[in-house]
Parts: structure tokens; sequence; C-alpha cells
């Protein structure tokens, strides 16, 4: 059975409503795709719609946060921090402010809608920002342990969500630890890490591979920052290869925090899988296939690889 | 209520402080800190709530200084406050120090929140007033605007925020001196009718000599009493005021001045 991620996040952010007065909830006139509707039905008080108006948003509840408030803000990945990066910028990230950024329909995922709205590029720009924590949530649980634990932590958060229904990777009594990158699949001929919606498609194709042969570690990254060095490393070491698949830009994004890592603690080979250039319109499942994300891309690619 | 001639000898000093600051950091804005001198005074040193004993009461006031390029009048207040050493005035700027170049509210105490890329005050306020609000605080939000800075479109999504959600707590005043970096407001991209704008969207207006410290101690005064709408103060200043080669004389934006020139500049001011 599939189930839209967002939905997770919607009853996470009403439970953690219950829990907590001090939560309050922004967003840019996108609360039914978000899901933060949700929360917006239960606390209309705590609920603030801003319109179309991404910077003021931002800054708003970055106001709020300096009064001992505890924003979460939500639109799509392509506006948020695309839209509004110096407002994240200053009124979030230099003050290092309790604001959660909770971005959806992240990469090509939104298909038809085409490439001004598919979120290429956010990834890239969180990475350069001091202080912000990244996640990179890929189904169910990943999703509500995520907006769960980052309740907790007293620092800026950017959370990536993706439109696809998926899957559960995990298993709803999984004690699952969002703070963790977590291996799928073990395998010792090359390691294949996604995150999100790509962490669903590595895992279909190293069971493919294993069929051909091929001992695929498939590694769900989970989060980028604090980055898991450890199960990276670890990766690395056993299998000597790596593949990095994922929905966004391979300039800046995860491919590239692997690749910065290992280059300096365990040199190893990394072939990153993204896209590189304006994508189109299109139906997911043709995109992923056309620009190499689908589960077929992954197999021909690992194949070239170990070839 | 601090008496008018008290006042406007202190908000003296934060523009002879302004001048020595920047002059001894060798980088800043001057005349930029000359004409919102007596605002920023009459805001944090009369008519604000707001001390370095009362800064966890859930009820004091708070500012935001969206033209963060004036720090150093800033700074100069919040020491004649009490929130660090006088002496502090002068690592303006220094490496390791706490006064950075634009208020950085982590390192400088007393500092609300840390500004310096413009057009972004007038929301962080909003926040502040809709955080009060949902406390049933009785708290004012003060943020002091660069005129400049109203070219930024930011700035009018939260003045739709501010009237949309009625908060009459947020008092905005503009330093309406007529020059921003390049030259004069109105030949770079024009603000007028700036009153008439701000009146559409939804803010009482009130207009003000924002040298005449009597004149801004009874409209702020008056501005943060209305309940039913935000309030904007348009405070028609000089840029660079007080020193009478720089009022007015746009090339002055960002420019310290030189050791010869601050001699005669402190002079002017203190006579």
């Amino acid at each position: 059975m599939k189930h839209n991620v967002r939905n997770f996040y919607g009853n996470a952010l009403v439970e953690l409503g219950e829990e907590d007065q001090e939560i309050v909830v922004f967003d840019a006139d996108l609360s039914n795709s978000t899901k933060t509707a949700m929360f917006g039905e239960r606390f209309p008080d705590r609920f603030f719609n801003m319109g179309i108006c991404e910077q003021d948003m931002i800054s708003t509840a970055a106001g709020m946060a300096s009064c001992g408030k505890r924003p979460f803000i939500s639109t799509f990945s392509v506006f948020v921090p695309g839209r509004c990066f110096d407002q994240i910028r200053m009124c979030i990230a230099y003050p290092n402010l309790n604001v959660k950024l909770v971005s959806t329909h992240g990469g090509i995922s939104v298909g038809k809608d085409g490439p001004s709205h598919h979120a290429n590029e956010d990834l890239s720009l969180m990475r350069a920002l001091p202080n912000f924590n990244i996640f990179l949530p890929s189904d169910p649980l990943s999703t509500y342990n995520t907006i769960k634990a980052i309740h907790n932590i007293d620092s800026p958060c950017y959370v990536r969500l993706f439109r696809d229904s998926v899957e559960r990777i995990y298993d709803e009594d999984f004690d699952l630890d969002p703070f963790r990158s977590h291996i799928l699949q073990e395998g010792e001929d090359i390691a294949i890490i996604g995150y999100g919606f790509t962490s669903h498609n590595a895992l279909a194709a190293g069971r493919l591979l294993k069929e051909s042969g091929i001992s695929a570690q498939i590694i769900d990254l989970q989060v980028l920052r604090p980055f898991d060095e450890r199960t990276i490393l670890n990766a690395a070491k056993k299998c000597g290869r790596i593949m990095t698949v994922e929905d966004h830009s391979i300039f800046g994004g995860m491919g590239s925090a692997v690749t910065d890592f290992l280059s300096e603690r365990y040199p190893t080979p990394v072939k990153m899988l993204g896209v590189d250039r304006f994508t189109e319109s299109g139906r997911p499942d043709d995109l992923y296939e056309k620009y190499g994300l689908s589960i077929e891309s992954i197999v021909r690619k690992a194949k070239e690889i170990i070839r | 209520m601090i008496e008018t001639n008290e006042l406007s000898k202190m908000c003296m000093e934060i523009r002879i402080d302004s001048i020595r600051m920047t002059t001894d950091a060798k980088s800043g804005h001057p005349s930029s800190c000359m004409s919102c001198a007596e605002i920023i005074g009459v805001l944090i040193l009369d008519v604000m709530n707001f001390s370095p004993q009362n800064l966890s009461d859930v009820d004091r006031d708070r500012f935001v200084l969206s033209k963060g390029h004036a720090a150093p009048a800033y700074y100069s207040a919040l020491s004649m406050k009490g929130f660090f050493p006088r002496e502090e005035l002068f690592t303006l700027r220094d490496i390791g120090g706490r006064l950075q170049g634009h208020p950085d509210m982590r390192k400088t105490p007393g500092v609300d929140f840390s500004t310096g890329s413009l057009g972004m005050g007038l929301s962080v306020a909003n926040g502040m007033a809709l955080a009060c609000r949902l406390n049933h605080s009785k708290s004012n939000i003060f943020v002091l605007l660069g005129d400049g800075e109203l070219q930024e479109g930011q700035i009018w999504e939260a003045a739709m925020t501010s009237s949309h959600h009625k908060l009459s707590n947020v008092v905005a005043i503009v330093d309406r001196n007529m020059l921003q970096c390049d030259g004069s407001t109105e030949d770079i991209k024009s603000l007028e009718p700036l009153k008439k704008k701000f009146e559409s969207f939804g803010w009482s207006v009130f207009e003000v000599n924002g040298h005449d410290v009597g004149a801004l101690q009874r409209t702020i005064r008056e501005a943060k009493s209305r309940d039913d709408s935000p309030s904007v103060i348009i405070a028609n200043t000089v840029k660079g005021k007080g020193v009478k080669y720089m009022e007015g004389v746009c090339s002055w934006h960002g420019k310290p001045l030189k050791d010869t020139e601050y001699n005669d500049a402190i002079r002017e001011c203190e006579q």
C-alpha cells in the first residue's frame, strides 16, 4: 500500500501542537498540498497562512522564534529556500534561531508542472548555511520520526519531503533513529546511497542487481547534516565503490556531500546520479527514466561501474 | 518621560558617538546614524519599556533596527542605557569584538534581532507582535526603517501582514532622509506619495520632524496608543544632520570621516 509522506508530516505536527503550546505553523498558500492545513484546522490561532509571500513568511516566523515560539514553516522546495534564501540566511541561520523549514515536492517529483517547479537546487543552497541541520526522510515512519525528533533540537532544521506516494521501507513498529543513515540491504560490490524517493528506487535496483549476481549495499541516507560519517566510511571501506542517487542537481547535493567527505577521509570512486540541467514537463516515472533516476537506470549504471 | 531638553542633549551625544566610532573604526555609515540619532534616542532612552533589568519581562518593549547600518547610533543608545560599558563603543567593527558592523542579537547585549540585509525588519517586528499577542503580552514593537529600503518588496508584503492581522502594537518609523547609496530616493525609484501608500495598506500614518525631540516624544506615544491599526511615523530627517558639510550630501553614505574632518564635525555638534 502506498502512502503520501506529507500526511505523516501533518499528523506529527498536530501531535506536536497538542504537546507544545509554543509551536506555531506558517504556510504560503499551499497548506492543502504541504498538509499544514491539518494543523491549521486543529489550532487556527497558531496557524498563519501568510499568502504568497515567502520572504515575509520566513522573517515573520523568525521574529516569533526570537520571542520563544517554535515555528514550523512549509511550502514547496522550489520556493523555500529558493525564493527566500537571504531571509533564511539572515533571519534564521545567522542568529541560529529555532525555526524548522519543511519543504515538500522536492526534485522532479512534481513532474508535469515542469522545470519552473522542479526543485533541484534547494540542498545546494541549504548546505551552504552554517547552523542548519538537514533531513531527507524516505517513508512514513522516517518522516514522522524526523518531525518528532527535530522538535527536540534547539537549532534550525531543513526537512525535504517529496510528492510521490511510496511503500513503507520501515515497519511501523521499527525503532528508527532519524539521525542515522540506514543500511537497507547488505552488499560488498558497490554501495548505492539514496534519500527520500530515490531510496525506494535504489532498494528496488539493489534487489534486481542481486538477481544478476551483484551484491550492492543500499543505504537510505535520511540525514545530510549531521552527516553519518561512520556508515558512509564503512560502506566505502567495504565496497570500494559508491554510487549516489538523488532527485536533485549533482552540483552541490548529496553526492557532492558524500564526495567532499570521502575525498578527505578515504578517497573512493563516486558516481553521482542526479540532474545537471533544467528538466522538462512529464510524468514523474518518465522523467526518472530520462534523467537517470529510475530503477532500470540505477541497475544499468551499477553494472557499467562494476564491469 | 525624560525632559525634552535633557533628552535632546543625549541624542546629540548619540550623534557625536556615531561620528567618533566610525572615524575610529575607519568604516561605517556616519551620516545614516546622524539622521536617526533623535529617533533612536527618543525610542530607547525615553519611550520604550526596555532596560538591562527587564529583558525577560514578557511585557517589555522590543526594537528592530531594520536599517542595520545605523548600528553605531543603536550601540551608543544601548550603552547609555547600561547594556555595556561606554568604552566598548570604540571596539566597533574590531575583530573579536561584540559590536559587529551590523547588529547581532547573539553578540551584543540589548539587541533584539540581527539585521543588516535591508527590507526584513518589518516582517520580524510583525512576528514579534504576533508572538506577543499569543502570549497576551502588552509589549509594543518598534521598528526603524530606512527610506531607501522601502524599495524592497518584502516591506510591502510585511505592510499587508501588519494590517491584515491588525497589529496595533507595531509602530514603524521611517527615517525619511530622502537619500540612498546612489542618490535621491525620488530619482532612483520614487517612494512618493509615501503617506498615501501606507494609508492604502491600512496603516495609521503620522508625520513629524525627525530631529524635533519633543515632537517625536509626543508622536511616538500617540502612535503606540492606537488600538485599531498598525502605525507608521514618517520622520522627515536630514542625512548627515548636525554637520553642515555632510547634510543632505549623498556621498557620505558608508564613508567615515578623516581625522581633520572629524575635529570640525565634533566641534560643530558640540556647539
